[in-house]
């Protein structure tokens, strides 16, 4: 957690604050509480680095000393606050429908109300002093923490296993208690750090204004009050509470800043990473292939590597498909095809080329008009703000240094290309009023606004009906036919790929496990996983009076591949030796490569 | 289990419209159709968590199991007190027995009780999602698209363990998918839902062999099959 220099300096702050609560009055109170008739009103000399009160006290030990009383504070008002926060945004969920919008209403109308003047006014009416200060500075605090609650509870409420337990008639006290504040507690807890922060600035600001701490007792906020008015005098007595102030309240908010951004990243599994034996292309370049990647390797820090020496070939006018369960990283292996693997994961690879050439060599121009993505949901490919005619054409203008006339003519003639009826008033449209099946249309066609070698579809068909999904597979196959370009399908679904492509290759745990024509699949498949696969799947053939076959186990994380074969522990066939050493991926007849010691 | 003249709206929109339906004891039902034909909806009505119009009789005590075994499980209990919170009935020392034997009937480890859901896969998380539907002794057993979030090669010992589950219990089960071919495998009879109605209904192999709606054959031909 600890890894930015601001999340150090926060701790760094807190502690200190800590620390000086802690030993602060039993080593100097005395010190601060010493009068001195001699000093009185001094600015800063030897003794007194900070000056001296009316009184003449010290004012650097009486600084020190206040931090226990401005902490208590401080942490107190958090906590009231925090805690009618939480009870005022959870009632809703128990209440009565009527009376919960009542309570719903009245935080909204808190929220809106500027937080100081509440603190003032509920200090005022709850009477001069330190406790009217907390208690007002908790009522300025309270409708965020009850805001932040209710949007909170409301997230969880919606969630399954809370359908789950009201069918299961569990009373809502209950799954208030016992599924909604459990999973809403961290974010509260870290915005409570940050409110201690806030705390400790509203307390020192109505001390400051005289509403707060009054004497003899004093926090920072009083010390401040009191050094004010002679700050043209002697600086150095306000400006010494000032930095405490400061200090303090940039302390706490840096380490909820730092405790907020921690909880929200998921800790990168620290493993070492396993040495990579130098990659040795294990196929020729294949000349006129599309795509011809080779030893395709993505890593992301801490050595989880969930793409592993992958190597593929697309030939012109061919589909092929990449099959396998998630996490066996066909997404990952399509996205380094396309350089859009997400931060922090890096591409290592012997060779990509695209027809011929060096991906790495290509121009952005080249590479937008001569590679065409489409994803599972074609809402992330369109913007959901402009109309479909206008994001097309913004390819030709972008790539193409075509004109706008030009560029929506093209527009329009690609959309009626993939059968979107009346594709001038489609151009006109938002992707929100198409359905999903046009929306994969129009992001299918802006991939066709270039002249594209090499078609990247990541599971167009997944999110779509089987009736919509049968257009957009004979689409695919359509333009494929006809452009002569080549196309990467990835699927989970080996009936989908049996449909529509020409050749298989299937992944498991980041490994080509086996390559195949899909016309062989069927009969020929020869890897147990690949069997495995087509046994587990149903079709309207399978036999009804047998059990379904499936797989025992799971498949391994990224992060826990081992040494040998990755599929060995639910491997049927599995001897010793693939548990030790990683079968090769090697010719197992014409144009069919299998991994298995068992097989060759 | 029947509903007669079943109809769910929102606002304008009616999801379900004048739907009867019956589920037999000891038979697994399936509801078939596409995204926004209502099949979800009526499955919700019947587990009493939309308002509707129209019968539910026969069932008293239905319970669901959802399609995301991921988001269907607090991820902050373990297996033993989600599963437990069916049988708050019983007396706090009785449970854990209880919940061993709902564990068992869905072929889990004892074990299992003592995990929190992050540490099971897909399937085992869909296990538990069935052995706490189970404790609560439901009369129905809602099973809306649970295993379309799973992967296939744990698919197969869902659907098992669903067919199992009839067999030896007698329960009667509504079966959604929109997988016509998961449909086929596990249901004794299929009703074809589209636009809110319900256009046919039969014995599982009558409607796959001789489909009298246009809309079925339409479904029907889209299954993706490999070639054999």
């Amino acid at each position: 957690m600890l890894r930015t220099p601001a999340a150090i300096a926060g701790a760094a702050l807190v502690t200190l604050m800590l620390v000086l609560a802690v030993i602060g009055p039993p080593i100097w109170g005395e010190a601060a509480a010493r009068v001195d008739a001699g000093a009185i009103l001094q600015g800063s000399s030897a003794a007194h680095p900070l000056g001296t009160d009316n009184l003449g006290r010290d004012l650097l030990a009486r600084v020190l000393v206040a931090s226990r009383y401005s902490l208590q504070l401080a942490i107190a008002a958090a906590l009231i606050g925090a805690i009618a926060g939480i009870v005022l945004g959870a009632l809703p969920s128990v209440l009565p429908l009527r009376a919960g919008r009542l309570v719903t209403g009245t935080v909204n109308a808190l929220v809106a109300f500027p937080g100081l003047l509440l603190a003032m006014f509920t200090a005022v009416v709850a009477g001069l002093g330190a406790r009217g200060a907390v208690l007002g500075i908790g009522a300025a605090i309270a409708p965020g923490f009850a805001r932040l609650t209710q949007t909170l509870a409301a997230s969880v409420a919606r969630a399954d296993y809370v359908a789950a337990a009201r069918m299961l008639r569990v009373p809502r006290r209950r799954i208030l208690a016992r599924h909604v504040l459990p999973n809403i507690a961290e974010p509260l807890i870290l915005n409570l750090t940050q409110a201690l922060g806030g705390a400790l600035l509203g307390l020192a600001g109505m001390s400051f204004l005289g509403l707060g701490v009054q004497p003899p007792d004093y926090d920072w906020g009083r010390l401040l009050f009191d050094g004010f008015g002679r700050i043209y005098i002697h600086p150095e007595v306000a400006l010494g509470p000032a930095a405490a102030i400061a200090l303090a309240g940039i302390g706490f908010n840096l380490l909820g800043d730092a405790l907020a951004r921690h909880a929200a990243r998921t800790p990168a599994p620290s493993r070492a990473a396993e040495p990579r034996p130098r990659p040795v292309p294990d196929t020729e370049p294949e000349p006129g292939a599309v795509l011809d990647a080779a030893g395709l390797t993505v890593t992301f820090p801490g050595g989880v590597t969930p793409v592993r020496e992958v190597s593929l070939t697309v030939r012109p006018g061919e589909i092929v498909g990449l099959v396998g369960e998630s996490g066996s990283g066909k997404s990952l292996t399509a996205a380094a095809v396309g350089g859009l693997v997400p931060y922090p994961g890096t591409v290592h690879h012997e060779r990509l080329r695209l027809c011929g050439e060096d991906m790495a060599g290509l121009s952005r121009e080249r590479l937008g008009t001569s590679l065409a993505m489409v994803f599972q949901d074609p809402m992330a490919s369109l913007n959901p703000a402009l109309k479909i005619g206008g994001q097309l054409a913004e390819v030709a203008v972008v790539h193409q240094n075509a004109t706008r006339d030009e560029a929506r003519r093209r527009a329009v003639d690609r959309l009626g290309h993939v059968g979107l009826p009346e594709p001038g008033k489609q151009a006109g449209r938002h992707p929100h009023q198409l359905s999903g099946g046009m929306r994969q249309r129009a992001v299918i066609a802006m991939g066709l606004m270039g002249n594209p070698k090499l078609i990247i579809a990541d599971e167009p068909t997944t999110a779509l009906d089987v009736t919509v999904q049968r257009q957009i597979l004979r689409l695919l196959r359509d333009v494929v036919d006809e452009s002569g370009a080549g196309a990467l399908f990835i699927s989970h679904d080996i009936a989908v790929v049996g449909e529509l492509c020409d050749r298989v290759v299937v992944m498991y745990a980041g490994r080509v496990v086996e390559e195949l024509p899909v016309d062989r699949l069927a009969k020929d498949a020869a890897h147990p996983y690949t069997q495995a696969l087509i046994a587990s799947l149903p079709d309207m053939d399978t036999d009804r009076s047998l059990p379904l076959a499936s797989i025992p186990g799971r498949q391994p994380a990224p992060a826990e591949v081992g040494f040998g074969c990755a599929f060995a522990p639910r491997c049927p066939l599995a001897t010793a030796r693939c548990t030790t050493d990683r079968p090769p991926l090697e010719p197992h007849g014409h144009d069919h490569r299998v991994a298995c010691w068992e097989v060759s | 289990m029947r509903v007669d003249d079943l109809t769910v709206r929102y606002g304008g929109f009616t999801a379900v419209e004048a739907v009867t339906l019956e589920v037999p004891p000891g038979r697994i039902v399936g509801l078939v159709g596409e995204s926004g034909s209502g099949k979800s909806s009526l499955a919700r009505a019947v587990s009493g968590l939309v308002p509707h119009t129209g019968r539910v009789s026969g069932a008293s005590r239905v319970q669901m199991v959802f399609q995301d075994p991921y988001a269907s499980l607090d991820p902050r209990m373990r297996v033993a007190e989600s599963v437990g919170e069916a049988l708050l009935h019983l007396p706090r020392r009785s449970r854990p027995a209880e919940v061993t034997r709902m564990l068992e009937l869905v072929s889990l480890p004892p074990e299992t009780a003592r995990r929190y859901p992050r540490e099971l896969s897909g399937g085992q998380r869909q296990r538990v999602a069935i052995a706490r539907a189970l404790a609560a002794d439901p009369d129905l057993l809602v099973a809306d698209e649970i295993t379309s979030a799973l992967d296939v090669s744990v698919q197969g010992a869902i659907l098992n363990l669903i067919r199992s589950l009839r067999d030896r219990t007698g329960l009667p089960i509504l079966f959604i998918s929109h997988n016509l071919a998961v449909v086929r495998y596990v249901c004794d009879e299929i009703a074809v839902m589209h636009r809110g109605r319900i256009v046919e209904h039969g014995p599982t192999l009558d409607l796959v062999s001789s489909p009298a709606d246009p809309y079925t054959r339409t479904l029907l031909e889209a299954v993706p099959r490999l070639p054999r």
